[in-house]
């Protein structure tokens, strides 16, 4: 071998080493993620704060780089799971300004990397639902602390977010139930009652929440806002009741009386993990979006038995420990609804990408077997030993193997499924009891709360598990 | 040809590993430290520029010129500006107040209340109207305080975002409301707009 294809080879080494990710996202995480389903969101934190390489839980990174906006994601869910809110919310923040900038920035040797390399090369672009997620989870910390101010500002990023998805991806994915939801309670805590109406009608156009026929009937009177569905929600009620009050009559606040909002979120949503999946399988992912000539080639290692599996990253769902949830006021039982179904919303991001990302896979194998036999080839032609050359060629092949770490980045402590109890109660002491259950069995929280009459109370309760 | 590929070899490892961390500075040593924009929020160059905007208005406003020939100046209450807008800078409009209650409070012509009484009494409001405090709140506490005048605003901002960049315009009004009639005796208007851009 001359000195040249030395250098060549212990180059791609080299490059590869660098390159490589050894366990990926969803290595760092995994204590975390063993800690919550263990039940115990103390050591979840000790964990992510270890992987944030901080020594204090209210601490940033210096310099938010690699998984770090992630991970800050993942330490915000935890800390609202611990009811540190205002801390949450810091970290929120931070994540979300980082995100942004990773959203807008051109990432060309990232994406060159992603067909040559590894699909961890590319900076992390968070797809529509965790964007949304975001502001909706840190709107309910600003709810959680009464600061209204907050939840607004939440709740307008979430309406610039929501117009940029519209714009740039599709209406489908621009609007989670939830989320409008909370930016309706939001505004009509905070006296606008056409925000209000307006969040909510988008909220009704993702979910049927009957506990917003209520508010609607006692807002319409405030405001000349109307849609279809609002007018059919009005309309509905006075056939129901036709002594119920009528809509011309402005009700800002229902009278005499606070609203309580629990918001309880069970299991965690699921998760990356990488596997071994046949050629045949892979090619089949894949579909139409492999090319012609990739596909042929695909077969071709596959019939000599060079080609037999893709390293991928495969989505799946975290067994629950808690599936739903009940919750009473006072001994009362009110109605709990679903919120969000979020492994729903993760699966099916998920299924409209994996064809683009297998692709991808598909030719880094490709790449891979063609620049080991390239190597060989060169180094016998040049008069190399032939045993020196197959060495050569498989230490290139296997680096650049041990360097493609499928991309397992995604949220993996938002929780499975997220329940709404909304009941409005005479100003005073109450006790709200929200009750987790599931096939491996039931754990109770009780909290007491203070609501003032006109006024409000919002209940973050995560089981996260 | 040996001596070339060594030296590409160092330039990469060069490239690869190196890494020049952050470092502190003082803004005494750095004189573009402050002309840096590093965030779509306000940072100080902002609040300069609608202190500046806001406070020349306002001490050449015809109000002013009627304190100034009070025989005693006007107590005036200063409340919190109100964020209309999608960013958190909270922190910053009480800033921005803060340099408007030093001006007013150095410059004589009015007489401002104390500002621990102040936010007590709205805390009061808050707890007893479930969480929310506006406009119509700040006469009430103004009359609790003796004041005659308060002086307060609010910041909307128009946001949009594309592929490649993301825009915030921020406009703040500013006004003088007189407690006992509710006349704006002074408004303002003052904008800037702040980008994060590819």
């Amino acid at each position: 071998m001359t000195f040249t294809q030395r250098f060549t080879v212990w180059l791609v080494l080299l490059v590869a080493y660098v390159v490589s990710g050894c366990a990926g996202y969803a290595g760092a995480v995994q204590d975390m993620r063993t800690s919550l389903l263990a039940g115990n969101k103390e050591r979840a934190l000790k964990k992510v704060n270890g992987a944030l390489d901080v020594r204090n839980p209210d601490e940033l990174p210096d310099k938010i780089k690699g998984y770090d906006s992630l991970l800050l994601l993942e330490r915000a869910t935890i800390k609202q799971g611990l009811e540190q809110h205002k801390s949450s919310a810091v970290d929120f923040r931070a994540s979300d300004k980082h995100l942004e900038l990773l959203d807008l920035k051109n990432d060309t040797m990232g994406n060159i990397g992603k067909f040559l390399f590894s699909d961890d090369s590319t900076v992390y672009k968070a797809p529509a639902y965790e964007k949304l997620l975001l502001n909706t989870l840190n709107l309910l910390n600003y709810l959680a602390q009464y600061d209204l101010e907050g939840a607004r500002v939440e709740a307008r990023r979430m309406r610039v977010m929501q117009d940029y998805l519209a714009d740039e991806e599709s209406e489908q994915d621009a609007v989670l139930g939830l989320g409008s939801y909370l930016a309706g309670f939001t505004f009509e805590m905070s006296g606008k009652a056409e925000q209000a109406l307006q969040h909510y009608d988008e909220a009704l156009s993702r979910e049927g929440y009957s506990s917003l026929k209520g508010p609607i009937r006692r807002l319409a009177g405030c405001t000349g806002y109307r849609t279809e569905r609002l007018d059919s929600i009005i309309g509905s009620l006075k056939e129901q009741d036709p002594t119920a009050q009528s809509p011309q009559t402005c009700q800002l606040k229902p009278p005499g009386k606070g609203t309580i909002l629990v918001v309880s979120t069970v299991g965690l949503a699921p998760h990356k993990v990488a596997r071994r999946i046949p050629i045949g399988a892979a090619i089949v992912i894949a579909g139409a979006l492999l090319g012609a000539i990739q596909t042929a080639q695909a077969q071709r290692f596959a019939a000599k038995g060079i080609l037999t599996w893709i390293n991928f990253p495969t989505m799946e769902k975290t067994p629950e420990r808690f599936s739903r949830t009940s919750t009473s006021v006072d001994g009362h039982a009110i109605k709990s609804e679903s919120g969000l179904n979020v492994t729903e919303q993760v699966i099916r991001a998920w299924d409209s990408i994996k064809g683009t990302l297998m692709v991808a896979a598909i030719t880094r194998m490709i790449t891979r077997l063609v620049a080991g036999s390239a190597t060989e080839g060169a180094i016998k032609a040049a008069g190399g030993n032939g045993i020196g050359a197959l060495f050569a060629g498989l230490a290139v092949q296997g680096a650049l193997t041990a360097a493609d770490t499928p991309d397992t980045r995604s949220w993996v402590t938002l929780p499975s499924k997220i329940f709404i109890a909304r009941t409005e109660v005479p100003a005073g002491t109450h006790e709200i009891k929200v009750t987790f259950e599931g096939k491996l069995g039931r754990s109770v929280i009780t909290k007491t709360v203070k609501v003032a009459e006109g006024g409000f109370v919002v209940v973050p309760v995560a089981s996260m598990r | 040809m040996k001596t070339l590929a060594i030296l590409s070899a160092a330039v990469l490892f060069a490239g690869l590993f190196s890494s020049c961390g952050p470092t502190y500075v003082r803004g005494s040593e750095m004189e573009e430290l402050d002309d840096y924009a590093m965030s779509t929020g306000l940072d100080k160059r902002d609040l300069e520029k609608l202190f500046d905007d806001n406070i020349k208005s306002f001490m050449e406003s015809d109000i002013v010129e009627k304190w100034k020939a009070m025989e005693e100046p006007p107590i005036v209450s200063l409340f919190p500006i109100a964020n209309e807008t999608s960013e958190h800078v909270r922190d910053q409009l009480d800033a921005l107040l803060s340099k408007m209650e030093t001006k007013l409070i150095n410059s004589g012509v009015a007489t401002v209340v104390d500002r621990a009484r102040q936010d007590q009494l709205i805390a009061e409001v808050k707890r007893q109207q479930g969480g929310a405090f506006d406009e119509a709140h700040s006469a009430q506490v103004g009359h609790q305080l003796g004041a005659k005048y308060f002086l307060t605003g609010k910041v909307h901002d128009s946001t949009e975002r594309t592929e490649g960049e993301r825009r915030v315009q921020y406009l703040l009004f500013m006004k003088v409301v007189e407690l006992e009639t509710s006349v704006v005796r002074w408004q303002n208007e003052a904008d800037l707009t702040k980008g994060l851009v590819n």
